[in-house]
């Protein structure tokens, strides 16, 4: 009987061990270079951009870093990747639909073709409907190149490559510390849904 | 009883292998090299990639399915032609072989058009 009870209370013990072992808050790593300055260490942030979108809107990276923001490079162009990172774009926000704090930035790398009135056309056209969803078009030919690194993604002119740009399929998700917090493979639904569940421990961050 | 079900699977397994070696080979290279615009369900995107479930559309321009898939559309050629889909070029894909793009009509038939196979003498590969 005592032995029945110590079993009893040993099995109810590590029941609550792995109950509060699983609870413990699991946080997303901030990614990126850091360096150290004395004993603290300093973590990249990406640095502060402006850029208008597809209704024409001055989207300034200080006000949409008043909520976390998912990132990623394309072109409308594109023959390759595009389609298929832009089709998980619009199903990450088709997935946050009610939430008010989070924001899509698609970074067009295509200055020449990529105007304000063909993003539009391409928002309109593709099916977006998310007014938190900005497409976003650089000031000057190289400026959302030269952006592209700070998201840790590849964005470089090729005329071998199709549609004339390589790039990465990265999406990216970045805090309001500006940092960057997680990514996954824009073209792997997979990954993808794995980054979903990111993005959600991301939201509910103290 | 018993023999009538042992015989329904032996057919079942027979036509599966015998069948959908061409349709699963189109199925891979399509998922590969086509699913990124026109979708895993040939659904396409919104007005901005067209679906290729029209079946209506793809009986009319039967013969140059093949060309089209190796050599790409123009957007301009798109526009002549008052398609909707005006607004970005399909791209070329002259690195699929006849058989391969044999087979993707064959993966697309079976799934959405539902019409004679395509068999690779009907077929034009040529602009």
């Amino acid at each position: 009987m005592i032995k029945s009870n110590l079993i009893k209370s040993l099995l109810c013990f590590s029941l609550l061990a792995i109950l509060s072992f699983s609870c413990t808050e699991k946080k997303l790593p901030i990614l990126g270079p850091r360096t150290l300055k004395g004993s603290d260490t300093i973590y990249a942030q990406v640095p502060e951009f402006e850029f208008v979108d597809q209704n024409n809107s001055l989207i300034r990276l200080s006000e949409i870093s008043k909520n976390i923001h998912v990132a990623t490079f394309f072109f409308t162009s594109c023959p390759t990747i595009c389609p298929k990172v832009m089709r998980n774009i619009s199903r990450i926000s088709d997935h946050f639909k009610n939430q008010t704090n989070i924001s899509y930035l698609c970074f067009s790398l295509d200055y020449k073709r990529d105007s304000v009135a063909r993003l539009i056309e391409y928002y309109t056209k593709v099916g977006f409907d998310d007014p938190k969803l900005h497409l976003l078009r650089g000031n000057q030919p190289n400026d959302i190149k030269s952006l592209a690194e700070h998201y840790l993604s590849t964005a470089v002119d090729d005329p071998t490559a199709p549609g004339g740009i390589n790039h990465s399929g990265w999406i990216l998700l970045v805090d309001k510390k500006k940092q960057l917090r997680s990514y996954c493979l824009g073209t792997d639904d997979i990954d993808v849904d794995r980054f979903i569940e990111d993005i959600e421990l991301l939201m509910h961050e103290k | 009883m018993r023999n009538s079900i042992f015989l329904f699977l032996i057919v079942i397994s027979l036509s599966c292998t015998v069948s959908t070696s061409s349709y699963k080979e189109g199925k891979f290279i399509y998922t590969k090299y086509c699913s990124s615009c026109h979708g895993l369900n040939a659904e396409g995107l919104g007005k901005w990639y067209p679906s290729l479930t029209d079946t209506s559309y793809i009986k009319i321009n039967r013969s140059k399915l093949a060309s089209w898939i190796r050599f790409g559309i123009s957007r301009d050629s798109n526009a002549i032609n008052k398609s909707r889909f005006n607004l970005v070029d399909m791209p070329e894909n002259k690195y699929l072989q006849d058989a391969d793009l044999c087979n993707i009509l064959n993966y697309l038939n079976e799934q959405y058009w539902h019409q004679a196979a395509f068999n690779i003498e009907e077929l034009n590969f040529k602009k």
